[in-house]
């Protein structure tokens, strides 16, 4: 009974979200893998829709495979916990803010058109540094 | 005496980072390319531009002001680190259809590439599709923006007809806005009336 009413409640909660939140959309997951949401967890299904603040987290084996709004992909390694702080994306002007933060494990990225549309508009934090992003495909490791 | 074991612990510190620390490892574009770059800029660097790392397979550690790179070649690449570049989606696909000036019309011919669309959006796992309408420079640049807005709204129609799905189908209008053909204002271009299509 308390699983068909948290079923209910996680479908109500994707039909309530209003297009223009939708950030991105998981492509792929696998292992131990979810969605941390506003401290609840939330299943990475293939489609599933991000907002910003959305973190990603994986365990042992686990991955997450993420296209966001403005073409950037993701791929999240094994034992990982990747934060989503920003992502503000104008579909008009195809300029926007997007800030990602590492706090452990592996992320490979291919940057979109928010990192083309200003010098550093895409960040990407790790415990130690602050990136830049301008324009490219690379791996970001913080080890535990 | 107090503040040399500060220091002694703050080296130890960086020392330990500077072993298992954070890293970055810079590929090359998808199309081989090496242009791409990132750029170190932490506030507390007094580098307002950053520190640039820049060049395809090189690896450098996240730590200090002063990265130092080391390149890594093509095949200095970890089994883990091949697996996730191995795991990323695949990139977008692009198509583009073209209209009759002044209208929300398809030119001849434009609806040619609906089924490598549809196999295109099939194949791929959790697949949207974003459609970005563009003018000509032809007439005043609020009225092609909306003249573009309608064009994409057309073809997301066109598209839910043909039983695509309405959620994951996004119209975005962008008027005269990055011209595929340069021209001058007030001229016509076939090649600039279109939509274009992403399909991710």
């Amino acid at each position: 009974m308390k699983c068909a009413l948290l079923v209910t409640f996680s479908l109500l909660a994707l039909t309530a979200q209003p297009a223009w939140a939708d950030i991105g959309r998981v492509k792929k997951s696998g292992g131990i893998a979810a969605i941390e949401r506003k401290g609840v967890r939330v299943n990475p299904a293939v489609g599933t829709s991000l907002l910003p603040g959305d973190v990603l987290v994986t365990g042992k084996g686990g991955q997450i495979a993420v296209t966001f709004a403005d073409n950037t992909r993701f791929a999240v390694g094994p034992n990982s916990r990747i934060a989503v702080d920003r992502f503000d994306f104008d579909r008009t002007t195809r300029s926007g803010a997007f800030e990602t933060r590492v706090e452990r494990g592996s992320l490979g990225v291919v940057s979109g058109q928010i990192a083309k549309s200003r010098r550093d508009a895409m960040k990407v934090r790790t415990p130690t540094s602050l990136l830049g992003v301008r324009g490219t495909r690379f791996i970001v490791t913080v080890p535990e | 005496m107090t503040r040399l074991r500060w220091a002694g612990a703050a080296l130890s510190a960086g020392l330990l980072a500077g072993c298992a620390g954070p890293s970055l490892l810079l590929l090359d574009n998808e199309d081989g390319s090496s242009e791409g770059a990132l750029a170190v800029i932490d506030e507390g660097c007094g580098n307002p531009d950053g520190a640039t790392i820049a060049g395809a397979f090189s690896r450098t550690k996240l730590t200090g002001c002063a990265p130092r790179q080391r390149n890594v070649g093509a095949d200095g690449l970890k089994p883990e680190e091949r697996s996730l570049i191995g795991s990323l989606p695949p990139p977008p696909a692009r198509f583009i259809m073209y209209f009759v000036p002044n209208t929300t019309d398809l030119a001849p011919g434009s609806e040619g590439m609906i089924d490598a669309l549809d196999r295109h959006f099939k194949a791929r796992a959790g697949a949207e599709i974003e459609i970005i309408g563009y003018t000509d420079t032809v007439g005043k640049a609020d009225y092609n923006l909306n003249l573009s807005q309608q064009r994409a709204d057309e073809i997301r129609s066109k598209l839910i007809a043909l039983d695509f799905p309405a959620d994951v189908i996004t119209a975005t209008g962008r008027g005269e806005a990055e011209l595929r053909f340069e021209t001058p204002d007030e001229t016509e271009n076939g090649g600039n009336r279109r939509v274009e299509i992403i399909v991710r």
